[in-house]
């Protein structure tokens, strides 16, 4: 009964950019060959563009990624457009590449990158951007943007990490300011014509800087005072002086992809992905997301049903994950999840439901779906004590905490996870303390809770902190960081606490790396200049810097001290308090959250004051002007 | 019920480790809407165990995995829509349904045939590089009868010792015993030998061992080795081994 006699042993003859040799003696070819269910193959001689979509990490890393899988489908949609994807190389990869020149390629057609009428990058946080300069390294496209010439590709960066973008500004043709659904076609449609009208490169960015959400750093001039902060950000050539970041104003009616490509390789999110909504309503003033994503935006219930069925179809996994911000916070939460466990209950299809504000609701539904004994809580109240948590407007008491761990603890769960910040601005003694304080309180909780029968063995309550670092469109923009030696004098006291508690045994403490969090600051908040030291680092060979056996502090220190006095210090960028008239790397950009809004907040932050959020009250943070999502029904 | 699904592992998806493809086939279930039997409890997983796992860079037309599905289903409908999702890289060649009390194909594995394409190897050994050996003038009388002289004097012998790498350490194996046939002809080696958890032989070890009998100097990267078939007692293909 053998059936589909066209299909043959030597089926398609893929042609691979390595050869066997090579792809024999590396980790996980399959990385690196493409051909995966739901990859797009076009005929390259029948397109007009050709644009290679880039997440600068490892494949497994990249392919988790949603918003790559949103463009590429989008974009491969276009008759006109073969959208291809391209990944960073491991590092026994790299050092063949480089070894023996061979070029960096796009996996589907397997051709060089360089070849491409465009390279995107996406910039999803900031340890990522050595692996930029490796990507244009081992693509052989020159580092620097006024270096390339007509036939190389326009390199593009998009993503959170653009807002703002001027530590890369000189590695960089575009940026794309915002979320990359709006403008994309436009702008290839700019491309397309200025080829045919047989215009330059630089025709082409000064034509694409005219395109709503496009900045071309090329198109501005930046001068600096004295104390070396920016004097004026001065656009040439008819750039506009506010680039405006593009919003998706109706989610539902926004390009998803039915059909995303399915890794061979496991990928590290290894599963169909449902993005419920985007923004979030919450405004805690130290998270960017909270801001940059303005306005929150759903898509309708019948859209997410839709998608829900056709993706897991389309794709056999066997777990759907719920994406946004904030998932209680999705209008209809309670139909949705009565559709999604009754749909897929007899199909084997596990939900996750990450960030999910514990309440009764969320418990039920969670014991629905979860795997109790296993599974863990996660409350994330950011501080120790109600006036840490109010000067970031994190608006969870302790009475939510105790409330939510106790219902868990009768349902049956005993794992808790809690997440913090330390080195939050006027943090005190008392806030660090107060970490500790609440683990015990909830150890202690638990014991009282659970009669000594019921219980499977002891609570298990872990505590996760990570060091606070002020990113750009937040309340906290002109907050200094501390030196690596205070945070981790801040994580050695919490650790002492905690060890000092009654339940000692039932409490782990995890703390993030210092040093990669004020590397991670100086690459947020700097400006044009930064590009010299993150040039200098990657020419020391630092790449992989967000996997923390990779990441070489001293590296990057002594690249820091290297640079001459044109590029300011750790000090400077770092460690200083910023004033509130100081013209800031990332002002030119317009996020529609104004900087009013910011400097308001930041004064309540000061006077501990809550900030009410869009469903209870509006705080006029100028998110309004996109005329969509939430601003627009309260 | 059991079926046992006999598929090719092709070109494109060689560089494939065995458990991308064991998630890739769990997917392909899912997308052809295969009725599945699953494991007991909380997070229960299709029952399916592959005859043997296969290496990577090595392509197969006789791959095996048997898989429990609930019955009353139309296997020849299941080959179909398998087919239809599972892209160009594997091709599922029959599903047959396994006899009542059956042996899973894993424990009926005993033997395993090779075909390896050695002729790059030969255009090394002619000082040719990497050109393409199709069209280029490899004398490959000579080298065949160079292969075949290594042949018959490894199985003339009654040992042959290779040290074999485990997780416990390294350690001297005799492979003679596990050869059951080899033979070379137009720069092809073909192998049948024994398979299995206990007693496998790699079609790469064997090579080695031939070419270690010659001056050419064996490298893996020029090899395409092509796994044939899988067999149970007595040379019964796996698919006609207690199958209806």
């Amino acid at each position: 009964m053998s059936i589909n006699n066209d299909k043959t042993i030597t089926d398609t003859k893929r042609r691979y950019a390595l050869p066997e040799r090579i792809l024999l003696n590396v980790e996980k070819p399959a990385r690196y060959t493409g051909g995966e269910i739901n990859s797009v193959m076009k005929d390259k001689a029948n397109v007009n563009v050709r644009f290679a979509m880039c997440f600068p990490d490892l494949y497994e890393i990249g392919m988790s990624h949603l918003g790559i899988q949103i463009l590429y489908s989008m974009l491969n949609e276009r008759e006109d457009v073969w959208c291809e994807r391209v990944y960073s190389p491991w590092s026994d990869l790299e050092m063949i590449m480089k070894e023996e020149s061979i070029p960096l390629f796009a996996l589907e057609s397997q051709d060089p990158v360089k070849e491409f009428d465009f390279l995107g990058i996406t910039l999803q946080y900031e340890m990522a951007y050595t692996n930029v300069l490796q990507i244009l390294d081992i693509s052989q496209i020159p580092l620097h943007a006024k270096e390339r010439g007509e036939g190389m590709p326009i390199v593009i960066g998009g993503g959170p990490c653009v807002y703002n973008p001027e530590p890369l500004a000189d590695f960089f043709d575009l940026f794309y300011i915002g979320e990359g659904e709006t403008v994309y076609f436009e702008l290839l449609d700019v491309y397309k014509k200025n080829r045919d009208n047989g215009g330059s490169r630089k025709d082409f960015l000064k034509a694409a800087a005219q395109v709503e959400g496009i900045y071309v750093p090329s198109l501005y001039e930046v001068a600096y005072n004295e104390d070396d902060t920016i004097k004026a950000f001065t656009p040439i050539e008819a750039a506009p002086l506010m680039v405006k970041k593009q919003v998706v104003t109706d989610l539902s009616s926004a390009h998803y992809p039915m059909k995303p490509v399915i890794p061979y390789v496991q990928a590290t999110q290894d599963r169909a992905v449902l993005e419920i909504q985007r923004g979030c309503i919450r405004g805690c003033r130290f998270c960017q997301a909270g801001m940059i994503y303005r306005p929150l935006r759903t898509r309708s219930l019948e859209t997410l049903k839709k998608y829900a069925k056709e993706i897991i179809k389309n794709t056999g996994y066997e777990e759907l994950s719920l994406t946004s911000l904030s998932t209680s916070d999705y209008p209809e939460f309670a139909q949705l999840m009565d559709f999604l466990v009754e749909e897929f209950k007899n199909k084997k299809v596990n939900i996750s439901l990450p960030s999910l504000r514990i309440d009764e609701f969320a418990l039920d539904v969670m014991s629905k779906v979860q795997d109790v004994k296993k599974s863990s809580l996660t409350f994330a109240p950011e501080a120790g004590t109600q006036r840490m948590r109010d000067v970031i407007n994190k608006g969870i008491t302790i009475e939510d905490i105790m409330y939510g761990s106790e219902m868990a603890f009768k349902g049956g769960w005993n794992k808790v996870k809690l997440y913090f910040m330390l080195g939050l601005p006027t943090e005190r003694e008392e806030d660090v303390q107060g970490i500790s304080d609440l683990a015990e309180q909830i150890a202690e909780l638990y014991y009282d809770t659970v009669p000594k029968e019921q219980r499977s063995g002891k609570v298990q309550i872990t505590v996760s902190t990570s060091f606070f670092i002020p990113k750009p469109f937040t309340p906290f923009q002109w907050e200094p960081m501390y030196q690596p030696n205070v945070y981790l004098d801040k994580a050695a006291y919490l650790n002492d606490s905690i060890k000092a508690q009654l339940n000692k045994k039932s409490i782990k403490y995890n703390w993030h790396d210092a040093k990669t969090s004020v590397i991670e600051g100086l690459l947020a908040r700097g400006d044009r200049r930064v590009g010299k030291i993150i040039e200098a680092v990657y020419k020391k060979g630092a790449t992989f810097d967000a996997w923390t056996d990779h990441f070489d502090y001293d590296k990057w220190i002594s690249a820091v001290e290297e640079q001459g006095a044109d590029v300011p210090d750790m000090d400077f960028y770092v460690y200083r308090r910023r004033e509130l008239d100081e013209i800031l790397p990332w002002d030119f950009i317009d996020a529609g959250v104004s900087k009013n809004f910011m400097k308001r907040e930041f004064e309540n932050s000061k006077n501990e004051k809550v900030t009410l959020n869009c469903k209870e009250s509006c705080s006029g943070c100028g998110a309004r002007v996109f005329g969509g999502g939430i601003c627009l029904t309260h | 019920m059991r079926v046992r699904i006999k598929f090719a592992k092709k070109e494109s998806v060689k560089y494939l480790g065995h458990l991308d493809i064991m998630r890739f086939f769990q997917r392909c279930f899912n997308r052809a809407e295969v009725k599945m039997e699953y494991s007991e409890g909380y997070n229960p997983h299709q029952k399916m165990s592959f005859a043997q796992p296969l290496g990577v860079g090595i392509i197969s037309r006789g791959e095996y995995l048997d898989a429990e599905i609930a019955s009353g289903q139309d296997l020849e409908d299941i080959c179909r829509r398998l087919n239809d999702v599972c892209g160009d890289g594997f091709e599922v060649l029959n599903v047959k349904a396994v006899e009542e009390g059956a042996k899973k194909a894993m424990a009926a594995l005993q033997f395993a045939s090779y075909e390896v394409d050695v002729r790059r190897l030969a255009a090394v050994a002619a000082d040719l590089g990497q050109t393409d050996v199709e069209n280029s003038a490899v004398n490959l009388e000579e080298f065949d009868s160079v292969v075949n002289r290594a042949i018959s004097e490894l199985l003339s012998e009654d040992h042959i010792m290779v040290s074999k790498t485990t997780k416990s350490g390294t350690r001297e194996v005799d492979i003679r015993p596990q050869i059951v046939e080899l033979s070379e002809k137009d720069g092809n080696v073909k192998m049948k030998v024994t398979a299995g958890s206990d007693n496998n032989l790699k079609p790469d070890t064997l090579l080695a061992s031939i070419f270690a009998k010659t001056d050419i100097e064996y490298q893996k990267e020029k090899i395409t080795i092509t796994r044939e078939e899988l067999f149970a007692d007595g040379f019964v293909p796996l698919d006609q081994f207690q199958c209806e």
